[in-house]
């Protein structure tokens, strides 16, 4: 039976090869071992589920919002922002704005200390501040404004201004402003060194980032570990927090029915600071015509497009504004839904053998790609042929965003606290106008808001600008998103931000 | 003991024909327009109005899977079509030339048929733009290395009796040796590997538009509707359905089929 | 394996999109844009990129990757446990399927189980993976309330919830790879069963059971081995859609990714080791077989 033992030769080979896989696993990830699933009575560990991984750990160096939905735990920023955008003392206690509103001073919590042990006083933050608007920074031109910053003391920053910017203290609220360690700035990437509640204690992509509670960290934290677990599929989140293998995820407004009326579950359901609008490019033949703006507008049903791509879960808007900024102004009803108008328009323009657009949605986004189809098939409804194009993100990046080659395209944007940095995109002279629109109106409006001191003034100001856009509509506004979270029904203290942080030392389980 | 006309062969004929049938009527008529939407009436499961039920938009599957079987398809169909051509003619040439060019152009086989079909299909995206051409091509060039490699071989198979090397010492042309003697006893195991190999396309191209790099929307494809099926497979898991067997009967259809014809020419070892 | 990684650099040079703008996102800028591109060294040119990429080859430096800042070989050795074990295990349990059906369909031709064993084999060339794995996924998660995907335990946390997590995935690509190897081993057991030779050990007295075991068996037992070298190659590349369906973090999602943000390094990484894994499949399968097999087939030659 000398033969057979082939069989057993290879069973052998199969078992040491898994074998070898499995030492090399344990030499990788050994750190990690300890995080199973405790079912002890206190739990320590939350886990949340989110789809994508940071595009690396260093603030400075990330546009990415995966990234700073980590990074918000494990660095701290000069202020914070609470649940409606005011801003609070963060790694700052306090500050002084100068009379005439260009130096900005911070006092610096004393016994700051960075998650290696090196000291976070002003010296550090000052240090940090200069690589963040260093060119190599992603963020550096949010910050071109600053002329100096400068530590006066152990505990005092001074950050000076070339020009006026009345919102200028909520720019060292965004994460990606965070203070980082300069010391180890090259490794940050991988190894990221803040002051915040965690340090990182191993990231293996596409599997599991875990954070542990920063030893140096003086504030309250309620919990040990976060761990960031790594789902591209909302299917299987859903599974996972059902099967108790995760505490926190996102869904989308289909979903929320799989957990309503259980007591297990609690659903958190927020406007977030956001806007999901479809650009035009203004400067395209037939949309460089207002009347076909407008009769864009008037032809699609943007509560039947929310339903249907977002199950409801939105706030219609009419203009370029998240609705839970202070500044808001409900432009909605400008451009009804009315079909027969957008075809009367069409035919006003001289489009009455119908005109065809092209439309780029990027693939990656699948509520952006719906949106986009439900908006064509509407549009085509009211004669005006759209061809669909599904691009990579990459591809939307370079020949969409930056090329600025389209006629139209749907995309979201992250909001801001002010309406400059907001709104800023529409300068008819900035890079990320991409929608080509150029009204010298609009430009000089906003350079009197930064101007404005006086805060009624610059509401005005802001409402203005808001009129100008739903007017103009350089894009249809379609709705500032609705997000979703379904947790454990035990855990407390998760919430969502104005801007895209998470507060994970404020979660605790009850 | 064997009998001409198999069971597979009979089932295969039926099915493909089946697919076959549904793709021709879809040329002419579907029941409804495949990417009409009707946001009211989404998620209907199957009934007198929507024979298979409407998808996420509302949009008739019935007209959907029509339009998709057409595409997967002619796509199929296309890119073997092409695939083999080119393979066979790498083979014969590989078989008919020196050692160095031989050598060479086996080389190349191998190192297309290494190279990783999602970069292939991205990279001709690029070049050709969207849509079902990309695919075909990526497929096209997948399906090449196979056919090479199986004509390379029975060449040499061939090329190793007497009756060619007696042709060849006639002194007989190159390309009359390839039409007339070498080719014709290699038809039958062509055909089989051509057959099956539809199904493999239609695989891949349904693979390939499942992770969205084929057809694009709002035209329909059965990977890409299995794709958006996933989404919902916890709350409307009827949507995973009909394509998910269409495709299913249409692999089922060529695999039989390929089984079949390979039967009937009782080359079992194929 | 130099002309494939050659094609893959320039095949994504032709692709639109560069690593810097997937980093910049929304935000970029001109300036920046710069910044990052020449960190990437993506403003260099074509040839002096090429250049430098294969002299850290030569060194073992897979380089960085841009998307994730971590080490090529280090992502691509975490991805190795899994994907290793998804290809052996989902091979191991097709090779003892088609085995135990295969010779059972070889011996008692045209019965029951043969006519069962050609529907597997029919079944399972014609079940899209990523439909069997959307009906697994629906079926644990419905019937069995058993919540597979996205629970991911790696190896080293715990063995018998690793391969839980993984159980799925595998029965889809062990049901994938089952059918041509059950089709091969059905067939040369046949093959063997019908030489002069099987007969002749019958003829000497030896019970069926013995002659098929311990010669037939032998004898058919090269094909099926080299078509398991050949799927085991092509396991180790391909199990992306799978990975992706049941959230697993293996290497076919890590090159989904790579080339979704266009993370050169990585991607080539990924491409030149899968490649070799390929070649080397086919050294080790031609060595098994030399080794194993050949003294049969040089006996079977005497005869």
């Amino acid at each position: 039976m000398k033969r057979t033992k082939i069989f057993f030769i290879f069973l052998i080979i199969a078992a040491l090869l898994v074998s070898c896989g499995g030492s090399e696993e344990t030499n990788t990830s050994s750190s990690s071992a300890a995080g199973g699933v405790n079912s002890g009575e206190k739990r320590t560990t939350v886990r949340m589920a989110v789809a994508v991984d940071p595009d690396g750990l260093d603030p400075h160096m990330s546009a990415s919002a995966s990234t700073f939905q980590v990074t918000s735990s494990i660095y701290e920023t000069l202020v914070s922002v609470d649940e409606s955008g005011n801003i609070i003392p963060s790694l700052a206690e306090d500050w002084q704005i100068s009379p005439d509103g260009l130096t900005l001073t911070f006092d610096i919590r004393d016994g700051a200390v960075f998650s290696n042990g090196n000291i976070c006083d002003a010296a550090a933050a000052a240090a940090s501040f200069n690589r963040l608007i260093s060119p190599e920074s992603y963020r550096s031109g949010d910050y071109s404004e600053i002329e100096s910053v400068r530590a006066l003391d152990e505990d005092t920053l001074e950050i000076k201004f070339s020009s006026l910017n009345t919102s200028a203290l909520s720019l060292f609220a965004y994460p990606w402003s965070a203070v980082v360690d300069v010391s180890s700035a090259d490794s940050l990437r991988t190894v990221p060194v803040g002051s915040g509640p965690f340090m990182l204690e191993s990231w293996i992509p596409q599997q599991k980032l875990t954070l542990v509670r920063n030893p140096h960290y003086s504030g309250g934290n309620h919990i040990e570990r976060v761990e960031f677990v790594f789902m591209p599929d909302m299917t299987s989140q859903v599974t996972a927090l059902q099967g108790g293998s995760v505490d926190i995820i996102q869904i989308t407004g289909d979903l929320v029915g799989q957990f309503e009326n259980n007591d297990a579950y609690r659903i958190l359901a927020l406007p977030v600071n956001g806007i999901q609008l479809m650009a035009m490019n203004t400067a395209s033949d037939g949309l460089d015509d207002i009347r076909v703006r407008q009769a864009v507008n008037y032809a699609v049903d943007k509560e039947s497009l929310i339903d249907a791509v977002w199950y409801g879960y939105g706030e219609e808007i009419g203009s370029h504004f998240p609705v839970v900024l202070s500044e808001y102004k409900d432009e909605n009803g400008r451009y009804p839904y009315d079909p027969d108008k957008a075809r009367q328009l069409l035919i006003e323009a001289g489009y009455e053998d119908g005109l065809t657009l092209d439309m780029y949605l990027p693939k990656n986004y699948q509520e952006y790609v719906n949106a986009g189809l439900v908006i064509a098939n509407q549009l085509e409804a009211a004669g005006i042929n759209v061809n669909v194009s599904i691009v990579e993100w990459a591809t939307w990046l370079s020949d969409i965003y930056t090329g600025r080659n389209y006629d139209l395209t749907v995309v979201g944007h992250t909001g801001r606290l002010d309406a400059y940095s907001l709104l800023s995109r529409y300068r008819s002279t900035a890079a990320e106008n991409y929608f080509n629109y150029d009204n010298p109106e609009f430009d000089s409006l906003l350079d009197e808001y930064t101007a404005c001191v006086d805060e009624e003034e610059r509401k005005e100001i802001a409402f203005r600008m808001q009129d100008i856009l739903s007017e103009d509509v350089p894009a249809l506004y379609i709705q500032d998103p609705i997000q979703i979270y379904v947790t454990r029904g035990d855990l407390t203290g998760f919430t969502i931000f104005p801007i895209n942080i998470f507060k994970f030392n404020e979660v605790q389980f009850i | 003991m064997r009998k001409r006309f198999s069971f597979s062969l009979i089932a295969g004929i039926v099915l493909t024909g089946l697919i076959v049938l549904l793709s021709l009527i879809s040329v002419f008529y579907t029941p409804y327009d495949g990417e009409a939407m009707d946001l009211m009436n989404r998620f209907s499961l199957p009934s007198a109005e929507h024979l298979l039920g409407t998808d996420h938009f509302g949009r008739d599957i019935l007209s959907r899977v029509m339009d998709a079987c057409r595409r997967a398809l002619s796509g199929g169909l296309l890119s073997v079509t092409l695939g083999s051509l080119l393979g066979i003619m790498l083979g014969l040439a590989a078989s008919l030339s020196g050692r160095k060019t031989r050598e060479l152009l086996m080389r190349f086989t191998d190192a297309l048929a290494a190279f990783p079909t999602i970069l292939m299909a991205l990279m001709l995206a690029a070049a050709l733009g969207r849509g079902l051409l990309p695919s075909v091509a990526a497929i096209c060039i997948y399906m090449i290395p196979s056919f090479s490699r199986l004509t390379l071989s029975m060449a040499d198979e061939a090329r190793s009796r007497l009756y060619i090397k007696a042709a060849v010492s006639y002194n007989v042309p190159a390309r009359r040796l390839i039409l007339f003697h070498l080719l014709p006893p290699l038809l039958s195991r062509l055909l089989t590997q051509l057959t099956s190999s539809i199904g493999s396309a239609v695989l891949l191209e349904s693979s390939l538009s499942f992770l969205g790099l084929g057809i694009q929307p709002p035209s329909s494809s059965l990977g890409m509707m299995l794709s958006e099926a996933r989404n919902y497979i916890l709350t409307h898991p009827y949507q995973a359905v009909p394509s998910g067997v269409v495709l299913m009967i249409m692999l089922l259809g060529f695999n039989l089929l390929g089984d079949g014809i390979n039967n009937m020419f009782g080359d079992r070892h194929a | 394996m130099l002309l494939v990684s050659i094609i893959t650099f320039i095949a994504l040079s032709v692709i639109p999109g560069n690593a810097a703008l997937i980093a910049l996102g929304t935000e970029a800028s001109a300036a920046s844009l710069d910044a990052v591109s020449s960190d990437l060294g993506l403003d260099q040119s074509f040839s002096s990129r090429l250049f430098s990429y294969y002299k850290g080859l030569l060194s073992l430096d897979f380089g960085t990757s841009s998307y994730f800042g971590q080490d090529v070989w280090t992502l691509i050795l975490q991805r190795l446990p899994l994907t290793v074990s998804l290809a052996l295990l989902s091979l191991l349990a097709a090779f003892i399927l088609s085995m135990l059906l295969g010779c059972a369909a070889a011996i008692y031709r045209e019965s029951f189980i043969d006519a069962f064993s050609r529907i597997i084999v029919q079944l399972s060339a014609s079940l899209p993976s990523f439909w069997l794995s959307l009906l697994l996924l629906l079926f644990a998660s419905r019937v069995l309330g058993f919540s597979q995907a996205g629970s991911y335990v790696s190896m080293s946390e715990s063995i018998p919830l690793f391969l839980k997590s993984i159980s799925l995935a595998v029965i889809v690509l062990a049901v994938g790879e089952s059918g041509p190897l059950l089709r091969i081993v059905r067939i040369s057991m046949i093959g063997a069963m019908e030489e002069d030779w099987f007969t002749a050990c019958q003829v000497k007295g030896l019970s069926k059971r013995k002659a098929v075991f311990s010669y037939a068996l032998r004898s058919a037992l090269s094909a099926p081995v080299s078509l398991m070298g050949l799927q085991l190659a092509k396991l180790l590349g391909g199990t992306a859609i799978v990975e992706s369906i049941f959230a697993l973090p293996g290497l076919g999602r890590l090159f989904l990714t790579a080339v979704e943000m266009r993370d050169l390094n990585l991607v080539q990484g990924i491409v030149i080791f899968v490649s070799f894994a390929v070649v080397m499949m086919n050294l080790l399968t031609d060595l098994l077989l030399r080794v194993v097999i050949n003294p049969l087939s040089a006996s079977e030659d005497r005869k």
